[in-house]
């Protein structure tokens, strides 16, 4: 027998296909693997059949129970008392020897740190977001920590006010799944959340849906492969998803945010696992966010909101500007409750796909237009709103006369307008916004030279 | 020595222990703390009315921060430090 693993895996194999296991010789293989290679072994485990000048006879490749009795029966062998435990038919994994060398001794420092894949106990731990873990080996944790210093302190996490360091964020960062190179991000996100205005201590402990929702703007999206297009909001893109995991998982293990412990979310939402998207610079006829903020076009940055799941809308029949603009508005009046005027959040996301950005500015309207309009149309008269009968009202509400008008929005600057999504359909989306005394914050993604 | 590198702040969870309950409020000075949820007003107001019904208190001092979203700040801390005993309102 050949092993490319551990021997007591072998062993293990050995004892489920033959009682006789104890007369095999076990070779342990190393990179690269010469011998599976000289017998092109694409798939473990793979049987071969040699007769006694060497030549193949016979192959099975993956778990195949009738193959295996097939080439056992060949060699007057049998299957043991534990084949039971054996699938009648499964494909297998990759061989070790069809991997590029790098991926190859990588796997093997793997091996030697772990023993085991370590996942079940990870999630014994509770290093989780209930979803599998990418174990904190020390190789993988320093690979994220790279030049930079572990001990570094980025700041105190709420609600235990726990000290984050460089090396913490990135145990996370790897458990999360990220690459190396997304670090950056993750660590300018982090920098986002922990800033006072932020207020992630409401966030984190809140009734609310609230979560961090991550904008990404600049260089770094095309050169991180973020994704600005289909699925953007999620799912199938490893940036967007381990980014923002990583900064789920430093709120819940480093922040002690845990579910029901101390972060009390009614009912939570897919947008607490993380929610990370780049804005579809190239298909906005719009300056991008981070423009709009005061950065440089050259510069990468992310933009860390509050905010809750993403509430989509469909506009496929207007024919004008002011239609669809209004489709726009009256989606955005749902936002907290929807009879609470005005909403009393520092921002309110809308994320523009582009068929929609693009039938406004054929139009010749601007960002600022689609705001003001927004900002103009999102109201109501009190009178209107006490005789929905909702009794979810405001103070202002309350206090008005029936003729006097209450806006969703304050100002038109609470109002935040991106571009994302596939170049087909005209889907767009809202952020409901967390109110909480929490506003967004921009930090500049330092990716290295 | 662990094979993983922990995410955890281990020293950030100090164990607490609560303060020592009073055994009367009887010349007891309470805290009465409205953290800024709508109706924690006129829920605190009833709550007065009963306690001072049925408890011989020193007096009553009202306190509130100024939003529920953020932990109180130094100010009220202070203030409740010097109450003899404390009813925080979450109200909605």
């Amino acid at each position: 027998m050949i092993s490319q693993g551990r021997p007591e895996a072998a062993r293990e194999l050995l004892e489920a296909v033959s009682p006789g296991a104890e007369t095999f010789d076990v070779l342990v293989e190393r990179a690269p693997y010469a011998v599976s290679a000289a017998y092109g072994v694409a798939t473990v485990p793979t049987l071969v059949l040699l007769d006694a000048q060497g030549r193949e006879r016979d192959r099975c490749e993956g778990w195949d129970r009738p193959a295996t009795e097939r080439l056992l029966a060949a060699v007057g062998g049998r299957l043991g008392a534990q084949a039971d435990a054996l699938p009648e038919h499964k494909p297998g994994c990759q061989s070790r020897n069809t991997l590029s060398l790098q991926i190859q001794e990588q796997t093997e420092r793997d091996d030697a740190e772990l023993g085991g894949d370590g996942v079940d106990e990870l999630w014994r731990r509770g290093w989780t977001d209930g979803l599998p873990v990418v174990p904190p080996t020390r190789t993988r944790v320093a690979a994220m920590v790279s030049e930079r210093d572990p001990g570094a302190v980025l700041g105190r996490v709420p609600p235990i006010m726990a000290t984050l360091t460089v090396e913490r964020l990135a145990v996370c960062a790897v458990l999360a799944g990220c690459e190396p190179a997304f670090f950056p991000v993750v660590l300018a996100a982090t920098q986002a959340v922990l800033d006072p205005v932020f207020n992630l201590h409401g966030i984190q402990n809140t009734t609310h849906f609230a979560a961090p929702v991550l904008v990404v703007n600049g260089p770094a999206r095309t050169e991180l492969g973020l994704g600005s297009g289909s699925n953007a909001l999620g799912f199938g893109n490893r940036a967007n998803a381990t980014i923002g995991r990583a900064l789920r998982l430093m709120m819940c293990l480093t922040g002690g945010g845990e579910s029901g412990v101390l972060d009390m979310s009614t009912l939570g939402g897919p947008h607490k696992f993380g929610l990370c998207f780049a804005e579809h610079e190239e298909a906005s006829p719009w300056e991008p966010l981070h423009v709009e903020l005061g950065f440089t076009a050259d510069r990468s940055t992310v933009t860390a909101i509050g905010g809750e799941s993403p509430a989509g809308f469909s506009d496929h029949t207007s024919e004008t500007a002011e239609a669809l603009a209004t489709t726009m508005t009256l989606a955005m009046e749902q936002v907290w409750s929807p009879c609470y005027y005005p909403v009393g959040a520092a921002q309110t996301l809308l994320i523009v796909c582009p068929e929609h950005a693009r039938s406004l500015a054929d139009a010749r309207w601007s960002k600022d237009r689609l705001r003001q309009w927004i900002f103009s149309h999102a109201r109501r008269s009190a009178g209107a709103l006490r005789a929905s009968g909702s009794g979810e009202l405001s103070r202002e509400t309350l206090a008005a006369s029936d003729e006097e008008s209450i806006g969703k929005f304050c100002t038109p600057e609470e109002i935040l307008i991106v571009v994302a999504g596939g170049s087909a359909g005209r889907f767009s989306a809202v952020i409901p916004p967390v109110g909480l005394s929490s506003a967004m914050v921009t930090r500049t993604i330092d990716l290295p030279a | 020595m662990d094979r993983f590198v922990s995410p955890l702040d281990t020293s950030a969870r100090p164990r607490i222990a609560p303060a020592p309950r009073p055994e009367s409020l009887d010349g007891i000075t309470l805290g009465l703390i409205d953290i800024s949820k709508p109706k924690g007003e006129q829920f605190l107001d009833r709550l007065a009315e009963l306690l001072v019904e049925r408890h011989a208190l020193a007096r009553i001092v009202r306190l509130r921060k100024p939003t529920y979203a953020r932990p109180a700040p130094e100010g009220v801390l202070d203030e409740a430090s010097r109450c003899g005993a404390i009813v925080e309102a979450l109200a909605d």
